[in-house]
């Protein structure tokens, strides 16, 4: 049943990457500026002083003379067998830097979602738990702090307290470099806004959850309150909660090109803002294919998820 | 030895929100007998489940809190226990069943898991033996199947089932005292049957005490040996059934017992009645305390019968498809099925069934609510399924329905005498100047006040937003009401109240009424005519006479026989142990049903040929 599904949702997926990929063509297309031109090393306003011959021989090596139509299935046809060309601007394979880039962003995203979770699940759990005590109101108060202190402004904070002060962590850079303390700072500027939304979800569907009838239910068989918190509430209660952390998952791909920079990672959000800046449309394409498919993987892992927890919805 | 099994004494319960302290419970005392069945009976609001959840300690604390007696229990005082002891004694030694068993049961645990980790909790057992002893208690509570059973999930059961599993949860460990909080009254009379009878059976297998809460004075005749009766936190009085029963002392009980409609005490009158022992004029919130004797009332014989039929409704069907992922028709719901029927003017036409046989999809497919798929409705001899929207306009002023929950049925953003006039002022059945006035008409007639115009549907009480439910229809003087199961939301004490002023409505203004309800005595009170549905069809028709004192068609038969009689004498002797459920209207694309007529047995009298 569940393999069915699973099958089902993934030929839907195939329409879906294809979608992807044809807007990433129109972006890469619509942004303003020849191509050619940034080939040749020169942006918009020295056009005149490029030999006009030499712009159209770039472009004819380029395919770019070709109609738009036959340059969008050339570069859907090479993409499917992952090849995504050479950047014009600085001559390496796209799919080089790709590779190169992807994984400092996922290990990014992937322990900064990770802290996300196991932070804010505890402190919302804690706040329905002990509802109405100081504590409830100490972990309401964090987390109305975090959905919204702004994550640049966050970050710049923690480099000077812990990086530029105390000098505990190194500004930035990769794990390669400096082992896992180079992740500590970014995972925890960018964590803190999702850990706070979560908290706050998981606190408000544990509350309504523990006013079902079968809270009741379970009380009246004599369970401990561990068992009626974890095992009967928290199932109940974490749909709501995965469905949080499905759209958080999401908007950090966006939230973490903005790090990305600050702390100097070379991850795909970088790789993305360099391309734009250099009118590198090969690399742009790639990387909003590559951010846009991992934003539907992301959103087919939690419909799967929503699966695995309520088997009302195996239908 | 000491018989008693369980002593409540002068238990008081408060609730207080913001502030705010209601007495839920006051000084209230009763004891239970080993083996005893309690009924512990009152309307809402009367204290009756709070004191039960108190034996548990379940109230929520806060805004609950047993502010002062004792619950003795086994040598112990439960009141001033720990809450380890507590814990120790629920689920062991004293169990509780909910009325809702749909949301009383975790969704998304198995429901062998749910038994077990009852037997894991209290007796230490393994996760094998424990769900042995699972399979052993479904198999007790007749739950066919078990082993597979044991892997599924709530959903997938039906109502009757889950109550089932729910009562199997709570006997697991063969508990001195279960308690059951209206177990049967989000149940199918037919299930309801079963499952008293379950609770009847175990309770004498096992031994135990049962400390039943109910409304439902049938109930209470069918099952329990000895009664307390609760009124606004209070015990009133307290006697063995038959003494509730035959010689009520206090007026409360009196009055309670006659406005509970009895099946079978309407045997040889042709016409509906009205009941006696009520003062409409009375405010709400207030009992009912009048000692007039108890009789039926008849209304007047405004039937027309000669005339042409006001309602004609022929051979409709109404379906509605399931569809896939992929927007592909997978199967179908027969949701009403080759119905045919007729109301005359003054007429009340009661469509009685089950829960899914279709009756409300029948009455909102009649006014269009629902898009019929096929087949004819007349109404005043003007063909409407035909109609376009703006055609149709004008017709639904003539027929107008009044719904089952008085609570989300009205627009709590809208005062009463805006819900009421909307209607009004659409259809322009007066001027803008005129309206307050007929407004004032309307409600006075309804039995609410001209002050509560402006009041928002929040501010009154169930039985006054019912009687809103009817104003807003009565003010565009249709011809034809539906009623949909219009007072199966309330008390008995107001539904009466509300069943009598739809029937002096009807002699006012001759009215027509589609009486649609699930309730067997209330349809056999207010009707003239009768319809029994089930799986989309009916299966028998006729006088209110011919169906209840001649029933032919065996479904008709089954639900008579299933509805509890409030009157311990008429008790059934032999328990009924059947476990057969209601079928599902669902059907694949592929079927298609035979078409039957009704044949006729007497004048007026039809039933479905059966096998």
């Amino acid at each position: 049943m569940f393999l069915k599904i699973l099958l089902r949702r993934l030929i839907t997926f195939l329409p879906t990457v294809l979608g992807i990929a044809t807007f990433a063509f129109i972006l890469g297309h619509a942004t303003p500026g020849d191509p050619a031109y940034a080939a040749l090393g020169v942006d918009l306003e020295g056009y005149s002083g490029v030999d006009p011959e030499e712009v159209e021989r770039v472009r004819k090596e380029l395919g770019l003379d070709k109609p738009i139509l036959v340059q969008y299935f050339n570069w859907i046809w090479n993409a499917l067998q992952g090849d995504f060309g050479r950047s014009y601007v600085n001559d390496y394979v796209v799919m080089d830097a790709v590779i190169e880039a992807l994984p400092n962003t996922l290990y990014l995203l992937g322990f900064t979602m990770l802290t996300a979770i196991i932070v804010g699940v505890s402190i919302g759990m804690i706040s329905a738990i002990y509802q109405g005590t100081i504590g409830d109101l100490i972990a309401r108060l964090i987390s109305i702090i975090g959905v919204s202190t702004p994550v640049f402004w966050f970050a710049l904070i923690l480099i000077l307290v812990f990086a530029y002060t105390l000098d505990w962590f190194p500004i930035g850079g990769v794990v390669e470099e400096f082992g896992p303390k180079a992740l500590v700072l970014p995972v925890a500027s960018i964590a803190l806004h999702p850990a706070a939304l979560i908290a706050r979800m998981t606190r408000s569907s544990m509350l309504e959850v523990l006013s079902h009838d079968m809270i009741r239910t379970a009380t009246s068989k004599g369970l401990f309150r561990k068992r009626i918190f974890f095992v009967h509430a928290l199932r109940n209660a974490i749909n709501p909660v995965v469905t949080v952390i499905g759209f958080q998952t999401g908007n950090l791909v966006g939230g973490a090109v903005a790090i990305e920079v600050i702390f100097t990672i070379r991850g795909m959000g970088e790789l993305l803002i360099t391309a734009i800046h250099d009118k590198d449309i090969l690399v742009m394409q790639c990387a909003i294919l590559v951010i846009g498919v991992s934003f539907a993987v992301i959103n087919l892992l939690v419909d799967m998820i929503y699966l695995l927890i309520d088997p009302r919805i195996r239908l | 030895m000491n018989n008693v099994a369980l002593e409540v004494k002068n238990l008081s319960v408060e609730f207080n929100v913001r502030g705010k302290i209601t007495k839920a419970v006051s000084n209230v005392s009763w004891h239970v007998n080993k083996g005893e069945t309690l009924a512990i009976v009152g309307e809402s609001g009367s204290g009756k489940s709070v004191s039960a959840l108190s034996i548990l300690k379940l109230i929520p604390d806060p805004p609950g809190k047993i502010t002062s007696g004792s619950i003795n229990f086994q040598g112990a005082n439960i009141v001033e226990s720990s809450d380890r002891e507590i814990r120790d004694i629920r689920g062991k030694k004293i169990s509780m069943i909910f009325q809702e068993p749909m949301t009383s049961l975790n969704p998304l645990m198995t429901i062998g898991n749910q038994i077990s980790e009852v037997l894991e909790r209290h007796y230490n057992l393994s996760k094998k033996e424990s769900y042995e002893k699972a399979k052993k208690i479904l198999d007790l509570v007749q739950i066919p199947d078990s082993k597979r059973w044991l892997n599924g999930y709530p959903h997938e059961m039906s109502g009757g089932m889950r109550q089932r599993v729910m009562i199997a949860m709570a006997l697991v460990c063969e508990p001195t005292i279960l308690i059951a909080d209206e177990p049967t009254t989000a149940l199918d009379v037919t299930i309801q049957a079963q499952i008293l009878d379950l609770i009847k059976k175990l309770q004498m297998d096992i031994g135990m005490s049962v400390v039943f809460i109910t409304h439902d004075m049938g109930v209470v005749a069918e099952i329990a040996d000895r009664v307390i009766v609760m009124l606004r936190g209070e015990k009133v009085e307290e006697g063995t059934v038959s003494e509730i029963f035959h010689n009520p002392k206090h007026p409360y009980t009196k009055a309670l017992l006659s406005v509970v409609p009895k099946l079978g005490s309407m045997k040889g009158r042709p016409l509906p009645a009205k009941f006696s022992n009520i003062d409409v004029k009375r405010a709400e919130g207030d009992d009912v305390v009048s000692t007039k004797k108890n009789e039926l009332i008849n209304v007047k014989d405004n039937v027309k019968k000669t005339d042409p039929p006001i309602l004609e409704v022929e051979n409709l069907t109404t379906r509605f498809y399931i569809k896939s992922g992929f927007g592909f028709k997978k199967g179908k719901v027969h949701a009403v099925e080759g119905v045919g029927l007729s109301l005359q003017e003054g007429e009340t036409l009661g469509i009685v069934g089950e829960s899914g046989c279709g009756k409300s999809t029948l009455g909102k497919s009649i006014i269009r609510l629902v898009e019929p798929t096929s087949g004819k409705i007349k109404i005043r001899g003007k063909e409407i399924i035909s109609l376009s929207k703006n055609e149709m306009f004008s017709i639904r002023k003539d027929v107008q329905i009044v719904f089952q929950d008085p609570y989300s049925s009205l627009n709590p953003r809208l005062t009463a005498g805006k819900i009421v006039s909307e209607g009004m002022r659409l259809h322009k059945v007066c001027k803008e100047e005129e309206l307050q006035e007929r407004l004032i008409k309307i409600f006075e007639r309804v039995g609410l006040s001209e002050f509560q115009i402006n009041n928002y549907p929040h501010e009154f009480s169930g039985g006054q937003r019912q009687r809103i439910g009817i104003a807003r229809a009565l003010s565009l003087s249709p011809k034809i009401i539906i009623a949909d199961e219009a007072v199966s939301a309330l008390d008995v004490s107001i539904q009466a109240q509300v069943v009598n002023l739809m029937m002096e409505l009807q002699e006012e203004y001759g009215l027509s009424y589609l009486f649609i309800s699930h309730d067997m005595a209330v349809i056999e009170r207010v009707c003239h005519r009768v319809a029994v549905m089930y799986l989309g069809e009916i299966v028998e028709l006729g006088s209110r006479g011919q169906v209840f004192e001649n029933p032919q068609h065996p479904y008709t038969k089954k639900l008579m026989k299933a509805v509890p009689v409030a009157d311990p004498n008429l008790r059934k002797r032999e328990l009924n142990i059947m476990t057969d459920e209601i079928p599902s209207a669902l059907k694949p694309m592929s079927y298609e049903p035979e078409k039957v007529d009704l044949i006729k047995i007497e004048e007026g009298h039809f039933i479905k040929p059966y096998l």
